[in-house]
């Protein structure tokens, strides 16, 4: 990690540059000048930026990811008043997310599936207004496995920009022409080529530690087929808690409650607020009639939500490997044991 | 890409409310509406929320619907009065496949309130404007009182196939007055009517037990798995396919149903309560 960096002569790269770690504020500066709020990791979640004192882009995800800007726990849809007006609160929305993962990116993207179908107008605007800038893993967490779908490839992913922190340098590689235009104004230097190589270097080796191979999808998807009635199910029903935290910390998650918060004269805002398929109330209807009353459905819902259906709609699992749902379960549940059981290792 | 503001209600005048009995009122809204039998709307009361009531009334009329009250928004609506406003989102959802049943026997089996999402139908093929060899409508509640459109049963009655029978003869001491029709849950009227089987499309709406007896009794009577169709009920919120609460199997019940054949269900890797065990 900290060994010197060759200055760029000759051998650079077009899309690559360097900056400065004692530059990170002017950037951060920039993004705001454009974007008004800039959003990073500190610690375990993405905040509003601040000081850059203690800001790194080593290490891997946050434990809360910033599905956040995206997609707010608790947005309000629409004003009423008692006389019956009614306020539109689609807005434009601005923002700066640095420092996500690619995990945190392919979460992105199964949610532009599930909210581009109809399409969903919140998600899609804030999704439009956010700058992105990604960084590269350097380390992984005991509970990363995204090298079973993919690992930290960065091939075909949206990002306006791409830092890979080497301490007293950043690499930063432009994917877009937001990008580009923020380097440009910051006169950023090429990077060296060599940069790049200690990049991929990184990337093996992070992959390596996880200790994962890529998953066979069609075997898979072809285990969930084929294995509703699996023992393995009783189990994860046994132990599940069934609080809904796996939900709620899911980059890919995206249920959502409607209720009407209201004021004593009855005027208020209809309000969307994240939910939990997990939760017994989530399938209870008027009657009294709960479609998923048992725990074992809902457990074994939220995984077929990950691994089946998504696979069956959109050709893809929801599953980006980010390990937080088992590293936030109270229960220790963890995803892996699962997939392990369906691609054939062990039961 | 973008679409306006989708989460915002349509203003709707109510015109009429008809008492169909204490618990459930039919509510005419002066908002002509284009949709397909067997789509819903949600209705809205600002500080109430929303829920999905199904479309009682043919395609192109005043919208009508007839609500139960069973909760916050329901309530709600029954404290309205003519005059007022409510708002609605929709028609949304997959309808019956009423079109392809045209030719030939069209069976309507209701329990409840699961009359109303079958009434636009029975009401376009009274008028003509359907075609069916034969109608048929099975339609059963709980005792006499709690029948819906009793005016329009009789008047159906005329000129389709019409078999009207309730669980018991009077479960409130204030029965209106005398029951003389059949009594037993409307299952048991499969045993007096006859139909051809591999000729008939089946259409079933009521509460997940009903539907449950019904799809176990017209696959004993022969009727193709693809032909029974459901109309199922599940929690929703958005009803435009976001929200995840109706989803079951991988599916929107708001969107890619309400209503779903009885073979497309069973190939789901999560069956429905409705079908737990019927084949
Ligand atoms: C496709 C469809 C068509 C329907 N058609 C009719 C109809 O024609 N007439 C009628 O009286 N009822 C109908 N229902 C049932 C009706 O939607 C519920 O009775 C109603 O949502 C209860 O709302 P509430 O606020 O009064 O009750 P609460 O118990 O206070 O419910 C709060 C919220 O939970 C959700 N919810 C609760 N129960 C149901 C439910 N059964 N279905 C869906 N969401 C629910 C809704 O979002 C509701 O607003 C239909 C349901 C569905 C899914
Ligand atoms: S799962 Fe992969 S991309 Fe996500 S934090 Fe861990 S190493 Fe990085
Ligand atoms: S299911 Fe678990 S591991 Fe997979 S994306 Fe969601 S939180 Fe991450
Ligand atoms: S009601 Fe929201 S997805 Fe069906």
């Amino acid at each position: 990690m900290n060994e010197p960096v060759p200055v760029a002569e000759g051998d650079c790269l077009s899309q690559a540059f360097v900056l400065n770690r004692k530059d990170l504020g002017q950037l951060i500066e920039r993004l705001k000048r454009t974007y008004e709020r800039v959003y990073l990791p500190v610690g375990d979640a993405f905040r509003e930026a601040g000081s850059i004192e203690g800001i790194s882009f080593t290490g891997a995800r946050a434990l809360f990811g910033p599905k956040k800007y995206f997609f707010p726990p608790r947005e309000s849809l629409f004003r009423f008043t008692k006389e019956g007006n009614i306020e539109d609160l689609l807005k434009e929305e601005k923002g700066a997310v640095i420092g996500a993962r690619v995990c945190d990116l392919k979460a992105l993207e199964v949610l532009d599936k599930y909210f581009g179908e109809l399409p969903e107008p919140f998600y899609l605007t804030r999704k439009e207004g956010t700058f992105v800038a990604g960084a590269t893993c350097t380390e992984p967490h005991q509970s990363c496995f995204c090298v079973q779908f993919g690992g930290l490839s960065t091939e075909g992913l949206k990002y306006d920009l791409w830092f890979t922190d080497f301490g007293d340098v950043i690499l930063v590689e432009t994917g877009s022409a937001r990008g580009e235009e923020v380097v440009k104004d910051l006169d950023l230097l090429n990077a060296p080529k060599e940069l790049l190589y200690r990049k991929e270097r990184i990337i093996e080796r992070v992959e390596r530690e996880q200790g994962f191979r890529r998953i066979n999808d069609k075997k898979i998807f072809d285990w969930f087929s084929e294995e509703v009635t699996h023992e393995i199910w009783e189990r994860l029903a046994e132990e599940c808690y069934a609080c809904g935290k796996c939900n709620m910390i899911c980059p890919t998650c995206h249920c959502f409650d409607v209720v009407d918060m209201t004021d004593l004269e009855g005027s208020g805002e209809r309000v969307r607020i994240w939910d939990a398929c997990h939760l017994f109330r989530y399938g209870l209807v008027a009657s009294g009639h709960n479609f998923r009353g048992e725990r074992l459905a809902r457990a074994q819902y939220r995984i077929y939500d990950k691994f089946y259906y998504p696979y069956e709609r959109y050709g893809i699992f929801a599953c980006v490997g980010c390990g937080r749902c088992f590293e936030a379960c109270s229960a220790d549940i963890d995803l892996r044991d699962v997939l392990k059981v369906a691609g054939g290792e062990g039961s | 890409m973008k679409t306006g503001n989708i989460y915002i209600p349509k203003p709707a005048v109510i015109e009429k409310v008809e008492v169909e009995e204490p618990e459930t009122w039919t509510f005419t809204l002066g908002t002509p509406l284009e949709h397909t039998p067997g789509q819903f709307v949600e209705i809205s009361i600002p500080g109430y929320g929303e829920a999905p009531i199904s479309i009682a009334s043919p395609s192109g009329e005043k919208l009508m619907l007839t609500v139960r009250r069973t909760g916050t928004l329901t309530g709600a609506l029954h404290r309205k009065k003519v005059g007022e406003m409510v708002g609605i989102r929709g028609p949304f959802g997959r309808g019956w496949p009423h079109q392809e049943a045209q030719g030939e026997t069209l069976l309507l089996v209701a329990g409840g309130i699961g009359l109303a999402p079958v009434r636009p139908i029975i009401e376009d093929a009274y008028r003509g404007r359907l075609n069916y060899e034969r109608l048929l409508l099975l339609y059963g509640a709980r005792e006499p009182a709690l029948l819906l459109y009793k005016k329009d049963l009789d008047r159906w009655a005329k000129k389709l196939e019409v078999f009207v029978t309730v669980d018991r003869k009077n479960g409130c001491e204030t029965a209106p007055k005398v029951w003389d029709g059949r009594t037993g849950v409307v299952t048991e009227l499969f045993k007096e009517v006859d139909f051809s089987p591999g000729r008939t499309w089946a259409l079933v709406c009521g509460p997940p037990i009903m539907m449950h007896f019904a799809t176990k009794g017209l696959i004993s009577k022969g009727v193709p798995l693809n032909r029974i169709h459901l109309s199922l009920e599940r929690h929703m919120k958005c009803g435009m396919g976001i929200c995840g609460h109706c989803q079951i199997g991988g599916k929107y019940v708001c969107k890619d149903g309400p209503v779903f054949s009885v073979h497309e269900a069973l190939s789901w890797r999560e069956i429905p309560d409705e079908l737990e065990g019927v084949a």
